[in-house]
């Protein structure tokens, strides 16, 4: 099936070296509609070629297969405009797709834009030269299962994301791997109705990012040896969703997060955080965070801080729509354990905001705390920019630490609060969505 | 910043004289090119018929309409000559200053790339490398591509694109060599042709059209546009965006109309980079974080910099930086530039040295 398939393209290229195609011209022969859906790629014969006229001409609806080995790509394989497609590889230790001799000047893997229900499963995506693995824009109905992207050697070099879906809806990732990515792991940003589950990140700056979404779960998930394991954050200035909401953090697994921020200096906070933590979150609203195991992350299982400790320059006079500070954060029933000591005291002062979480724990006696606030009352010049305080029900072993930011840029800080009693109250709980699911075919 | 007051200087009354027609200029040498949309795409250019004789001199058959923009992006030195197709007896439709023209079904753009040998004087020859075309279909347009031959007699269609190398000697007398001119595939043409989720356009836009004719400096374009039926419900007053390389423009309109130019079809809203949320097209007049001033990028990571735009501070924008820069994935715009435009980074260093 897969050498015919082969061979009958080969020989219609060989008659029409470029083969035309019209819009209306669809000739599906009666019986044939699944067979004709599936075009089957072997690694010793594949042509890239051939590929990208498949994913020009009449892309939609099929299943483009890859068989085991490694295929490799001299540019960002496009998708554009297409309804149905899915990319599915052997498995995602079977197939891989290689950028290694990429020439792409936006340097990513693969790159979609436009597009409805697509399905990427079972293959691996490695060595993109600088760009994303997987850059993902405005698809409605997008399925990542079992996919990873890749860069074995940790380096400022490498693409900034993993997965990266923006401004898309129904989005599902899970049981995917990433590892090297010098800004986050796998991302989602600007999506309505996000699903991230069971995946494994590894070795990134942050593991996980969820950027300025509305409807997230995020569970399952295993953060292992990344700077941070996960951040839920707003960016000012974006687009489609200027203020994420309603995002449930649960069941997931973050351990020994502490590894040297790899990224230059710059402009991302990816650049600026210091290695240690669970969770960061900054400038969010409806954050519900339960369930989870925190081991051994150095600077704390959770620190949640108001948008102007990721830029001290922000005026928040300048965008009304903008949530700066955090809303309705529940923090509950979480497990944090520690072997104590803080082992990579270099690679925190090494980063801007370092410095300032070690100054804070200093005034507090160099106790490290599991949950790490910002007090978030931001009075400033007479304009109250006074945020709310999480609830936080936890046992009474957690370690809690609030300070008060507000002249950190100066080195100036108050802790305000180091008991639990301070942080009771009615925690707001996460509200279900229904997500749209795009069906998964990856079985084997 | 002083942003409205560019908008004083660009009202400028395109009835200026209707006195002279270019009838004669563009009269048919043949038949009206009228082309099978069911056909299209051909394998060559040539099965088109959008140029009368030798096919490498572009000049049009009936039906082919040349034009030109008072502010074309930067592409590597290229020069590109352009043209629209109608189907008989159909015509375009004025749709807002900075909005592209509404097209019939059957319209073709056509735009060449070519490298003259000095580009100060045209009689020294050129070579054409590419010739890509915008087809209206019946529900959306679509991109074609055609890479010419040596020999420069036929144009083949091309989807997966290519590199080839080129020189120039470009306006300021300095010989530009072009080591590594990409060909997109046909499927990077969504990329920047990209509006609203939907491929569209990018030129012909009345604030761009808004300048002479090709040939005769004393007509309008739109006006000879008008003139010729093939432009409907055109109001008496348009914005031009103005030539970014008049030098006599302040350094503030000649770096908005670089941006719109050379970055605005992704950076605007509805454009493929609307979820970064920086909107440079010129016809954005809201002033604060979404111009670029004080903005943290939301997917690049600068190395040393911070914002994209420092106001009088060029060195640290990131804008410039990645102006500087021709590798992934740094290099900004990502499709159409493998080398330096010198000019534009000395506009943009302007621009940015006197934004307040």
């Amino acid at each position: 099936m897969k050498v015919t398939r082969l061979l009958q393209l080969f020989f219609i290229l060989s008659i029409i070296v470029i083969p035309s195609c019209d819009d209306n011209d669809e000739t599906v022969e009666p019986g044939e509609i699944l067979e004709s859906s599936l075009i089957s790629f072997e690694a010793a014969t594949f042509s890239e070629d051939e590929f990208i006229i498949y994913l020009t001409e009449e892309p939609n609806g099929k299943t483009l297969s890859f068989g085991p080995g490694t295929y490799s790509f001299t540019n960002t394989i496009p998708l554009a405009d297409i309804d149905n497609l899915t990319i599915k590889g052997s498995g995602i230790n079977e197939t891989y797709f290689d950028f290694t001799n990429s020439t792409s000047t936006t340097g990513e893997g693969i790159a979609a834009l436009d597009c409805s229900n697509l399905l990427f499963c079972g293959f691996t995506v490695q060595n993109t030269n600088g760009g994303n693995g997987i850059t993902a824009r405005n698809i409605t109905g997008l399925r990542f299962d079992a996919v990873g992207v890749v860069w074995p050697e940790t380096s400022s070099d490498n693409g900034a994301y993993g997965i990266y879906p923006v401004e898309s809806d129904d989005v599902i990732i899970e049981n995917c791997y990433t590892q090297g990515g010098v800004d986050a792991g796998i991302y989602s940003g600007q999506n309505q109705r996000v699903i991230m589950r069971n995946n494994v990140m590894m070795l990134n700056v942050f593991g996980m990012e969820a950027e300025n979404n509305i409807d997230v779960e995020i569970y399952g998930n295993e953060y292992t040896r990344n700077t941070v394991g996960l951040l839920v954050y707003d960016n000012a200035g974006v687009s489609r969703i200027k203020s994420g909401s309603n995002c449930k953090v649960y069941n997931n697994t973050f351990t020994n997060n502490n590894e040297t921020n790899f990224a230059n200096l710059g402009s991302s906070l990816a650049a600026d955080v210091p290695p240690g933590f669970g969770i960061l979150y900054a400038a969010t609203s409806a954050l519900e965070i339960t369930g989870n195991t925190f081991v051994d992350n150095e600077c704390g299982g959770i620190i949640g801080v108001a948008y102007f400790l990721v830029d001290f320059n922000f005026d928040p006079n300048a965008d009304s729509t903008f949530t700066f500070l955090n809303d309705d954060v529940y923090i509950h029933d979480n497990s944090f354990s520690s072997g104590g000591g803080i082992y990579n005291v270099a690679g925190i002062l090494d980063r801007p905001a370092g410095p300032l979480v070690w100054y804070t724990f200093a005034l507090n006696g160099n106790v490290r705390p599991d949950i790490f606030l910002d007090q978030q009352d931001y009075t400033d010049g007479g304009a109250p920019y006074a945020g709310t305080r999480a609830v936080i029900e936890e046992s009474s072993d957690v370690v809690i630490l609030e300070a008060n930011f507000v002249e950190a840029a100066n080195s100036v800080v108050h802790i305000t609060s180091t008991s639990l009693d301070d942080f009771a109250g009615t925690g707001v709980a996460h509200t279900n969505f229904d997500l749209v699911d795009t069906p998964s075919d990856c079985e084997e | 910043m002083k942003k409205r007051i560019f908008f004083s200087i660009l009202f400028s009354t395109i009835l200026l004289n209707s006195s002279c027609s270019l009838e004669d200029k563009y009269a048919p040498i043949n038949e009206y090119a009228n082309i099978d949309l069911s056909q299209v795409p051909f394998t060559n250019l040539s099965d088109y018929g959008f140029f009368t004789g030798d096919m490498n001199a572009l000049i049009p058959a009936q039906g082919i309409y040349p034009y030109s923009l008072t502010s074309p992006s930067f592409a590597d030195y290229s020069t590109k000559e352009r043209f629209i197709y109608l189907p008989e007896g159909s015509h375009m439709e004025y749709q807002g200053d900075f909005n592209t023209l509404s097209f019939p079904i059957g319209a073709i753009i056509i735009k060449n790339f070519m490298y003259y040998n000095d580009i100060r004087d045209k009689s020294l020859g050129r070579k054409i490398i590419e010739t890509r075309l915008l087809v209206r279909k019946e529900t959306k347009w679509k991109p074609f591509s055609y890479k010419w031959n040596d020999d420069q007699t036929e144009a083949i269609r091309l989807i997966v694109g290519g590199t080839v190398t080129a020189s120039t000697i470009a306006q300021d007398g300095n010989l530009k060599e072009i080591t590594n001119y990409v060909i997109p595939r046909e499927l990077d043409c969504r990329t920047c042709h990209n509006l609203n989720e939907e491929m569209t356009p990018i030129g012909p836009k009345p604030a761009n059209l808004n300048r002479p004719t090709i040939d005769d400096l004393s007509l309008n374009q739109i006006e000879y546009f008008v003139e010729e039926g093939i432009l409907s419900g055109v109001p008496t007053t348009i914005n031009q965006i103005p030539n970014y390389l008049d030098s006599s423009l302040d350094p503030i309109t000649r770096g908005k109309a670089y941006l719109d130019a050379n970055c605005s079809y992704c950076h605007r809203q509805g454009g493929t980079a609307n979820a970064n949320g920086l909107y440079i097209n010129w016809d954005y007049e809201e002033e604060g974080i979404h111009t670029g001033v004080f903005k943290i990028p939301t997917n690049f990571n600068a190395p040393g910099f911070q914002y994209d735009i420092v106001p009088g501070n060029p060195d640290e924008s990131i804008l410039l930086y990645r102006m500087t820069q021709t590798e992934a994935p740094a290099v900004m715009p990502q499709l159409s530039r493998s080398i330096n435009d010198d000019i534009g980074i000395e506009i943009i260093r302007e621009y940015i040295l006197n934004l307040e």
